[in-house]
């Protein structure tokens, strides 16, 4: 079981989230809308999740430069990113900024539910 | 010179030259005279071994001859070359040029000093034949002009090369000032030349005139020209010689016009784009005025004069007649009764006669045959880069359009397509459960996305819409289709009050095209979607408004509702910045493709608060389109 963060913008999606990764026994811990939401809501949580969902593309702050700002709170040493686009260009440098996932939409949410076990295990 | 060297290893030569050689000793003692001195000072050996160098030189030069002396006497070195005035023997003056070389001479430094009589009073005091044919000689081969002037600007002389540029004989010319045959922008010019010669002592210098011959024409010259001085160094007159750069210089003037009209999207007010061009033209020609007519309107229009023809009509003759370019001179009574010369240059709009430039001048001899060559490559050129701007835009539009549509595909469909494939999935696993709570959460929630995506598509098919229909411009009167906006809102709006207040006078029109409803709806729609509670209120404001010469209208929408943060502000007309309280059940496109149609109409639109400095107390979306 693994706690997870979910960062998107659509409400739909999140609600996917939620539903299809319980399956596998995950346990949401919270969810935002946009990148700056999110490492607000992070900073203030107890202890940080053992998976973050980042979604590319949001309004205000995108995927990239939510990572940008994560490397310097330092999230990213205590938590494992996966990182969720349609844009397949954007792959090279989310790796760069040290993602642990890439994941391409469309996507499975029970093989993803799957995927988190084998990541947190 | 070497110390080997004795003077009568030179002597020979000192003598031949035309130049005045002097050897001085000791600062000032004259040591050796050649013959060429002799016979110009008037002076003999027994009476130069009496004086100095000092007591040839004319009073008024002979404080700057001793501060050179003192200069030497220092071991200083001044400037090698000098110009003094020497007094000969019987008087007379002679105003000399000197070069000043060290040499060793007899075993002791020496200074040489080499003069050369630049008076001009030699060339003046000749009868104008022999200067006509010494100057003739001059200038017969280099195809110069020549032009001496009097301190008084009356001409003494003219060659007969630049009278027959001119179209004058020399007596038609001669003792009138040169001044009277410049264009006024010339004279003004050649005056601070004058002025620069004697204030700054440039007594040489090179510029350009223009000179108006008989008929009227202009001809661009370059000239070099110099002061002339009497023997006592005053100016007494001047001298020019003229090159005839009218062609060259209007072959330059035209490429670079053209390079500076090359790029149209520089031009940001493209309605004084051909005022531009035009008036650039016409200094370039001389023109007295013209038109540019192009797609049945004049888009420009210089000088005074009355119009006697119809463009379409000449357009429609030139196009009948394959001709490109048409010239008349003398007998132009067809366009204008003041005109005595014109050209009328075609203008071709993908291959084909769209419009024409048209030069007029009251001089009957006005245009050259060349001008009417470069005139022409002119007019093909700038149709060609005016076409090509319209090509370019053209397609910029075409790749946004294409750009957006793949955005939409990639993004909001690959979106909608994961949340359905994933709801799927969680039916097939609950669907044995009997939890008919989760199963019909998960239908609903798919549902809601399928029909986002039908949404989406009827966005896509309005922006198809938009790319083919909004070029189509007209009047438009704006209360009917306001009206029509409202109406329809509403209906979509059923389970909401909305009260609108609308302030717009009947007959108030705008220029726009058939999709402007489509625009208001768009705006009316946000207004009223982010308006929290379940009553709305949009009030809707039109008025005319002009800045400068622009004659607008403005249409206000405001609502009361959450708002929009400023900086947020400018994103919600971009397709891929979305404001993130707006997007959550639209397809995020509506006020993208209203910017779109509002800036295809040749207008704007932004959004200010309701509540100055208070963002959360409603927004104002100001719309702004070319009055009707």
């Amino acid at each position: 079981m693994a706690t997870i963060f979910i960062i998107d913008d659509e409400e739909t999606i999140q609600f996917l989230y939620k539903e299809g990764l319980s399956l596998e026994g995950h346990k949401i811990i919270g969810t935002a809308h946009n990148g700056s939401k999110a490492i607000e809501d992070i900073n203030k949580l107890k202890k940080y999740p053992d998976i973050i969902i980042l979604d590319h593309r949001m309004p205000i702050k995108n995927g990239l430069d939510t990572l940008k700002e994560m490397k310097e709170y330092k999230i990213m040493s205590k938590s494992k990113i996966l990182f969720i686009t349609a844009d397949p260009t954007v792959r090279e440098e989310a790796s760069k900024l040290g993602v642990t996932s890439f994941i391409q939409k469309p996507f499975s949410i029970i093989k993803l539910g799957k995927m988190i076990t084998e990541i947190a295990n | 010179m070497s110390d080997k060297n004795t003077l009568s290893d030179f002597e020979e030569f000192f003598d031949t030259t035309p130049m005045s050689i002097m050897i001085v000793q000791d600062i000032q003692e004259i040591v050796y005279c050649n013959t060429p001195f002799f016979t110009s000072s008037g002076y003999s050996i027994d009476e130069l071994a009496d004086l100095k160098l000092v007591n040839l030189i004319h009073d008024d030069d002979k404080s700057a001859v001793l501060e050179r002396i003192k200069a030497l006497e220092k071991g200083e070195k001044p400037d090698p070359v000098m110009q003094v005035r020497f007094v000969r023997k019987d008087g007379t003056v002679a105003l000399t040029r000197i070069f000043t070389y060290d040499i060793v001479f007899n075993g002791k430094p020496s200074r040489i000093l080499a003069g050369v009589n630049i008076s001009a009073e030699p060339l003046i005091e000749q009868s104008p034949e022999l200067v006509d044919s010494l100057l003739q000689t001059l200038t017969t081969y280099s195809e110069l002009g020549f032009w001496v002037d009097d301190i008084n600007d009356h001409t003494v002389f003219i060659n007969d090369r630049l009278c027959d540029y001119l179209g004058y004989s020399f007596e038609e010319i001669r003792d009138k000032p040169i001044t009277d045959f410049f264009h006024p922008d010339s004279q003004e010019l050649y005056y601070q030349v004058l002025k620069d010669r004697i204030e700054k002592n440039q007594p040489a210098s090179s510029y350009e005139l223009v000179l108006i011959n008989k008929e009227g024409r202009p001809n661009t010259f370059r000239v070099t020209g110099s002061l002339l001085f009497d023997t006592f160094g005053s100016p007494i007159g001047s001298v020019g010689f003229f090159t005839n750069i009218e062609a060259t210089k209007k072959l330059s003037l035209t490429v670079s016009v053209l390079n500076k009209y090359a790029l149209f999207s520089k031009f940001k007010d493209l309605s004084s784009f051909w005022e531009n061009v035009l008036n650039d033209l016409s200094d370039i020609y001389y023109a007295d005025g013209g038109i540019i007519f192009l797609d049945g309107e004049v888009l420009a229009k210089q000088g005074e004069f009355s119009k006697k023809f119809n463009p379409q009509d000449i357009l429609e003759d030139l196009a009948k007649k394959g001709e490109n370019i048409i010239h008349c001179k003398g007998n132009c009574n067809h366009i204008s009764t003041e005109v005595n010369s014109a050209t009328i240059s075609v203008l071709h709009i993908n291959q084909l006669p769209a419009g024409f430039i048209l030069l007029i001048s009251k001089i009957e001899n006005q245009f050259y045959p060349e001008d009417l060559d470069l005139i022409l490559a002119f007019s093909s050129q700038i149709s060609l880069n005016y076409e090509h701007h319209f090509s370019f835009l053209q397609s910029e539009e075409e790749r946004e359009f294409v750009s957006v549509l793949l955005d939409i595909l990639s993004h909001d469909f690959l979106n909608a397509n994961t949340s359905v494939h994933g709801y799927l999935e969680l039916l097939n696993q609950f669907v044995e459960t009997e939890n008919t709570e989760k199963l019909k959460s998960y239908i609903e929630r798919s549902l809601s996305v399928v029909e986002r995506s039908e949404r989406i598509l009827q966005t896509v098919q309005q922006l198809t819409k938009i790319q083919k229909e909004r070029k189509v411009r007209k009047t438009v009167i704006v209360k009917p289709v306001l009206e029509n906006a409202i109406k329809v809102q509403k209906s979509m709006f059923y389970d909401k009050e909305v009260n609108f207040k609308v302030a717009c006078s009947k007959n108030l029109s705008i220029i726009a095209g058939d999709l402007l409803q489509n625009v208001f709806e768009n705006i009316i729609n946000n207004g009223i979607k982010y308006t929290s509670s379940k009553e709305a209120t949009l009030e809707i404001v039109c008025e005319e408004v002009a800045v400068g010469e622009e004659k607008n209208t403005e249409i206000r929408f405001i609502d009361q509702g959450m708002g929009i943060p400023d900086e947020d502000k400018p994103l919600f007309f971009k397709r891929l910045s979305r404001g993130d309280h707006r997007f959550q059940t639209g397809s995020g496109l509506g006020l993208y493709m209203a910017r779109i149609l509002v800036n295809s109409y040749d207008g704007s639109i932004r959004f200010e608060n309701r509540i100055q400095d208070d963002h959360t107390k409603g927004t104002v979306v100001v719309l702004t389109l070319p009055r009707g």
